[in-house]
């Protein structure tokens, strides 16, 4: 490289200061091997700029607009297909979801129905009574139901020590009163029953 | 400048008002200045093509959020010059993972819109000088000395500063010289 040309570079990349340039452009004016080293680096810049009144396909740019049309096309019908881009998977994932439920359902279902048939085929009464009726039993009011129900006038033991209390005890008894068939007897059938009693209270 | 710009504004305005033509005018208008510029950056025709077309379809797009603060030419700059650059990026990524299409590549280096051959390698010359140069130098290079824009219109285009602009430009013409003196 040229001892000039770092300045010349300078100069013709605008670094210099004010000061700088205006003593440049005085030796330029002065020194002719300066204004040969800048015309020479100038011509060899501009010899490079090949790109002016060059010969090219005109129809390429002629047709450049309705390839770019073409793809805006192209891209618009993109986004409007885009939409459905998004909706098949979100479907997808909804349809996916709706299986997981319907079929946690049916799971469901099958369980209790295998429940039912292991109750209906399997299980005596008497195991339905332990197993799933514990509850029921448990339960001090229900669990006296049947046992004040239709027992009480047919099985009255015959060693049983009962005062002239109990009878009107046992039609007071508030269990009684809701739940024995002695409301639903007859007087006639009372009558019997009292004087049942009374031939055990009188033995 | 002013009537230019006058002109730019007014097709602007009317192609935001729904007349395509008017976006039509604008593209026939600056089509071969981005076409150029985008093929001294990229060095051939097949990716100055794509990034030509890539502007445009962003020109129409984005159109509407032009605020006409500088004027059309500059806002078009900006794109061209953004998209050479990552245009540039791509190239290079896909050189370093070797995975350039060996075809492409042979289609690229044949494929030109230049019809003569003493031009294509006059062509071919400043493409391998150029190719040299660090791309941000190469864009700076290229818009003082091919399309002789001042400092201030690179400055708005680039969003640099003048004097960074200046040094980097000092760069260029360096490493430029050397090379051209290296073929001579």
């Amino acid at each position: 490289m040229k001892k000039n040309n770092e300045k010349i570079m300078k100069y013709i990349s605008a670094q210099m200061n004010e000061t700088e340039r205006s003593a440049f452009e005085n030796e330029l004016a002065e020194s002719k091997q300066l204004q040969l080293e800048l015309s020479e680096i100038k011509n060899r810049l501009t010899g490079l700029n090949v790109y002016n009144d060059l010969n090219v396909e005109e129809t390429y740019f002629t047709n450049l607009l309705p390839r770019v049309h073409e793809r805006l096309r192209k891209k618009k019908r993109f986004w409007k297909l885009e939409s459905i881009y998004y909706l098949v998977p979100s479907t997808a994932a909804v349809v996916v979801l709706f299986f997981f439920i319907f079929n946690s359902k049916k799971g469901f279902e099958t369980q209790y129905k295998d429940i039912a048939n292991e109750i209906a085929n399997n299980i005596t009464d008497q195991e339905v009574s332990d197993k799933y009726l514990s509850e029921i039993e448990t339960e001090p009011l229900v669990a006296l139901v049947p046992q004040n129900n239709d027992e009480l006038n047919l099985q009255i033991p015959s060693d049983l020590d009962a005062g002239a209390e109990s009878f009107s005890a046992l039609i007071d008894n508030p269990i009684a009163d809701d739940f024995s068939t002695l409301r639903r007897l007859s007087n006639k059938d009372l009558e019997v029953i009292n004087k049942n009693l009374n031939s055990l209270i009188l033995r | 400048m002013g009537k230019v710009q006058d002109t730019d504004f007014e097709s602007v305005k009317k192609f935001l008002s729904g007349d395509e033509s008017a976006f039509n005018q604008i593209v026939k208008k600056y089509q071969k200045k981005i076409y150029w510029h985008a093929r001294q950056m990229l060095g051939n025709h097949l990716d100055a093509d794509e990034v030509t077309q890539e502007v445009m379809i962003v020109m129409y797009n984005k159109l509407k959020s032009f605020n006409f603060n500088c004027s059309l030419y500059t806002w078009i700059y900006k794109i061209v010059t953004t998209r050479s650059l990552n245009q540039i990026r791509r190239r290079q990524i896909k050189r370093f993972f070797s995975i350039d299409d060996k075809e492409e590549i042979d289609l690229r280096s044949t494929t030109d819109i230049v019809e003569d051959i003493s031009n294509r390698e006059k062509i071919e010359k400043v493409r391998k000088v150029l190719e040299k140069i660090p791309p941000k130098q190469r864009q700076i290079f290229i818009m003082r000395n091919f399309e002789q824009l001042s400092y201030e219109e690179i400055s708005k285009i680039t969003g640099k500063s003048v004097g960074g602009l200046k040094a980097n430009y000092f760069h260029a013409l360096k490493k430029v010289l050397e090379l051209t003196n290296e073929k001579e």
